[in-house]
């Protein structure tokens, strides 16, 4: 018996998402300006709005990854492994940012002592993260281009596993 | 499959890397830092130590660790120059990569 077939999501929405997901990031980006306290709690908030974003885009992430070794393109291929980079910086800026967390932590009773090496690892990791962010925008912006001159569209153009 | 079963998968991922990055801890790099930090502490009690014999009262402690400090960036700073330039620098590779492919591609459906 096949596996249950989730409704697809519309790319509108989709684009809405990743609309919620950059303003987040760049605000999580901006510490100085919105405080650690804010700054600490959008990034865990970034956690799931990211997984969420994934779970979107399973179809092109699963796809891609059996073709990725026989008869991509060269440009899709770059960007999946980008994209894979990019999932792995995401992980340490997140990880690190939590093991020198000097409000999110102690204000859910978990003791902790901020790390200089995480600290040193935090900033670069987000530094590379933002660029790293900026490069899969612009690989991406034809398809957000697309969706932004198209009226909203049906559910219907998801269930066809366009690019992200 | 559902929505869950891939969060789950996207999760486990994420654990999974989080825990190989976690043996970062463990490298001479680490622990370089660590030396570091510890020394300059030692030489910042020093020099304290050194401070409170001339004077009566020594310098405020410094917090331990100034996250503001060296992540001060604007809006501008954030947008325009780190996610902007780059991927100013992207698309335009990729202009030029497209148009080469797009020359080549007669050649190669001719052969």
């Amino acid at each position: 018996m096949a596996a249950p077939t989730p409704a697809p999501v519309s790319d509108s929405f989709k684009l809405r998402w990743d609309v919620l997901l950059f303003v987040a990031f760049v605000f999580s980006a901006m510490p100085h300006a919105t405080g650690v306290f804010y700054h600490e709690w959008i990034g865990i908030a970034l956690v799931a709005v990211v997984v969420t974003h994934l779970v979107f885009n399973w179809s092109w992430i699963i796809r891609t990854t059996r073709q990725v070794f026989s008869r991509l393109p060269a440009e899709v291929r770059f960007n999946h492994i980008w994209d894979v980079l990019l999932f792995v910086l995401f992980v340490l800026t997140i990880l690190s940012g939590l093991l020198v967390s000097q409000q999110a932590l102690p204000s859910m009773g978990i003791p902790w002592v901020p790390s200089r090496f995480w600290m040193v690892l935090h900033n670069m990791s987000a530094t590379g993260l933002t660029v790293m962010i900026g490069m899969h925008i612009a690989m991406h912006l034809r398809w957000v281009w697309t969706r932004l001159r198209r009226k909203p569209d049906s559910a219907m153009d998801a269930a066809k596993g366009e690019e992200p | 499959m559902t929505y869950p079963f891939r969060a789950l998968c996207i999760f486990m991922a994420l654990f999974a890397v989080a825990a190989v990055l976690l043996q970062l801890e463990r490298t001479p790099w680490a622990e370089r830092v660590h030396v570091n930090n510890l020394a300059g502490q030692l030489a910042r009690l020093k020099y304290e130590h050194a401070h409170a014999t001339v004077k009566a009262s020594p310098p405020p402690p410094r917090p331990p660790l100034n996250l503001l400090g060296r992540y001060e960036r604007s809006l501008v700073e954030v947008v325009i120059v780190e996610m902007g330039l780059p991927g100013a620098a992207t698309l335009g590779i990729l202009a030029i990569a497209r148009r080469k492919r797009r020359q080549a591609g007669p050649l190669q459906s001719g052969a």
